[in-house]
Parts: structure tokens; C-alpha cells; sequence
């Protein structure tokens, strides 16, 4: 995945951002997304740790503690950034079905 | 404990989803995955049950890797063996439908183009062929018939290959002609059941066509 493509985020990538609003962890994030979309979200384990390898490697979580079998990750101020920008854009696409 | 090896990686297996599918219909028929090397799967006769299995693919070691593994874990995979980086995942017994390990297309897409579409195995059948009908037509048959098949020490190594390998692809390719398309597990199956059949005569007539190489580049002066 290039770093262009997260100038628009997919629903997973959106979700776990959206997740790390609070300090967790991997499994963490897939069960607070299935209760937060009444399971319609589910991600998957693979899923969600690419997504997570790639964020801190761009500097959009980073990891907080860490044990021998995980980490927990929390946004940075460049993930808070991205995912209002990624708001403001649903918002606007909502918006623009009044107009129509 | 009753085992079945099956060559693995198959090079006609072509994604890991048809891999799963044949996992699947093992388990079916009672043969669960134990292990995967280089060149054989492992399987132990058993219960046949209903089971889902999940191939991934992983590049990180220490703590990545665990991390990865305990959370695939938690999401009801659990690990039955790897060949890194491929990673060969069965459900848990406590969660019979988990959420596949990818849900999302794009970090699919990125790991998963290890399963390979080579036919080498069918290529070597149709170079002996060749060289044979070419060497029948140069030589004439008796010369080519004493040069190809029974060119080391006196020994058929090329033409009895050929007697096992043809009838085999024609079998299969018969019988999947009668399986349904989706019916990809045993459709797997027949594949790499010719395949193991095929094994040993491909292997010798790539020993023979090296042996040809070196007859042919470095002639041996009467």
C-alpha cells in the first residue's frame, strides 16, 4: 500500500484508527469495532495487524506497553489529525445528499 | 498414529484459497494437517470432521511474530504449522466460524502471491516427448530408441517415465473433467494424487535429460 492511499481511508483502516481513540490492544481494537457497529465491522486478526505494523511505521499510533506476546498502540497527533480529515470528508459526502 | 505425506507446495495449486478448500476436504475424509516442509504436507488419519483452515503470510520474528500469533489466536485461529513466512492456521475448537484472518482486500493483496503457477512437472513430459519425436526423426527409431531409452547402462530410465506419466495426466485430466468446478477440495485432491504418482518418474527423467545435456554438449569420443 503506497502512503497516497491513506489520503482516503478504507472502512478497516478508518475503524481502527477510530479504535485507538483509547490505548489498545490488537484483539482489543477487533472486539471494540464489532460492539461499536453491532458486528457489522468485523476485522480480521491479519488485517488489523498490517494496518498496525503500517500506522506506527508512519507514525500515526505508536505503541505504549508492551509484554512478550503484545503491544498496545494509541494515536499520535498525526493519526488524531488524519482521521478528522478523514471526518470532515464522510461529513461532506453526507451533506452533499440534501443537496441533490 | 496412521500418517499420509501429499507433495506440498503443489505448483498446481495455485492461490491459498484452493489450498484451504483441500485442507478442508482432507479433514473430511479424516486426514488433519500436522505439518508442512519443503517439498510434503503431513497429514494424521483421524475423525473425519468439519474444520476451516487459513493460510497467511507473516515476515516478522520475536515479538512481531507473537504478537501476530497470539492475535490470530484470540480471534479463534489457532496455529498448526509453519513454513516461514507461510502460516497454516485451523479454527479453534471453541469457534467454529471465526472471522476470516483478512477482512480487508487491500492487505490481502499485499502478502498473498506465493502460490506460484508453474506446470514444471508436465513441461519436463512434453520436453522428453519432443526430444524423443525430434531423435525419431533425426536418428531413426532403432538409434533414437537405443540413445533415449536405454541410454544409461542399458537401463529404460525414459521411456518407462513416460509410460507412467501420460496415462496419469490423461487420468487427470479426465477426472477433473467429472468433478464440478466447485467442487475444489476434491478437484485438489486428484491433482496431487497424480502428482505423487508422477513423482518419481519426473524425477528420473530429469535425471535423464541432464544426462542427455552432458551426452549431447560433451560427446564422449569413440
Amino acid at each position: 500500500m503506497s502512503k497516497k492511499k491513506l489520503e482516503t481511508l478504507s472502512e478497516a483502516m478508518y475503524y481502527t484508527l477510530l479504535a485507538l481513540k483509547k490505548e489498545r490492544h490488537g484483539y482489543d481494537i477487533i472486539k471494540s469495532v464489532a460492539e461499536i457497529t453491532d458486528g457489522n465491522i468485523m476485522l480480521g486478526a491479519g488485517t488489523v495487524y498490517s494496518l498496525l505494523d503500517r500506522f506506527e511505521r508512519e507514525g500515526l499510533i505508536k505503541s505504549t506497553i508492551q509484554d512478550s506476546r503484545r503491544k498496545n498502540y494509541i494515536l499520535t497527533q498525526q493519526g488524531v489529525l488524519i482521521l478528522q480529515k478523514e471526518y470532515h470528508r464522510l461529513q461532506l459526502q453526507l451533506l452533499a445528499w440534501d443537496k441533490f | 498414529m496412521k500418517y499420509r505425506y501429499r507433495p506440498w507446495p503443489s505448483p498446481d495449486i495455485k492461490d491459498k484459497h484452493i489450498a484451504e478448500k483441500y485442507f478442508e476436504y482432507m479433514a473430511a475424509e479424516g486426514y488433519h494437517l500436522v505439518s508442512i516442509g519443503m517439498k510434503f504436507a503431513k497429514f494424521a488419519k483421524g475423525l473425519p470432521s468439519t474444520v476451516k483452515y487459513s493460510i497467511d503470510f507473516f515476515d516478522g520474528i520475536g515479538i512481531e511474530k507473537n504478537e501476530y500469533l497470539s492475535l490470530c489466536q484470540d480471534s479463534g485461529w489457532d496455529l498448526v504449522c509453519d513454513n516461514q513466512p507461510v502460516y497454516y492456521f485451523r479454527n479453534s475448537e471453541c469457534c467454529t466460524s471465526p472471522t476470516p484472518i483478512h477482512t480487508d482486500e487491500l492487505t490481502e493483496q499485499e502478502a498473498h502471491k506465493f502460490f506460484d503457477t508453474r506446470c514444471g512437472d508436465i513441461a519436463v513430459v512434453l520436453i522428453a516427448l519432443i526430444i524423443t519425436i525430434i531423435a525419431c526423426f533425426a536418428l531413426g527409431f532403432a538409434e533414437a530408441f537405443a540413445v533415449f531409452f536405454l541410454s544409461i547402462r542399458g537401463i529404460a530410465l525414459f521411456d518407462i517415465p513416460l509410460l507412467i506419466c501420460i496415462p496419469a495426466f490423461v487420468y487427470r485430466y479426465f477426472k477433473l473433467r467429472s468433478l464440478p468446478e466447485e467442487d475444489i477440495g476434491r478437484r485438489c485432491s486428484v491433482i496431487i494424487t497424480v502428482k505423487t504418482i508422477v513423482a518419481l518418474p519426473i524425477f528420473l527423467m530429469y535425471c535423464n535429460l541432464i544426462s542427455f545435456a552432458f551426452d549431447f554438449l560433451l560427446p564422449i569420443p569413440y
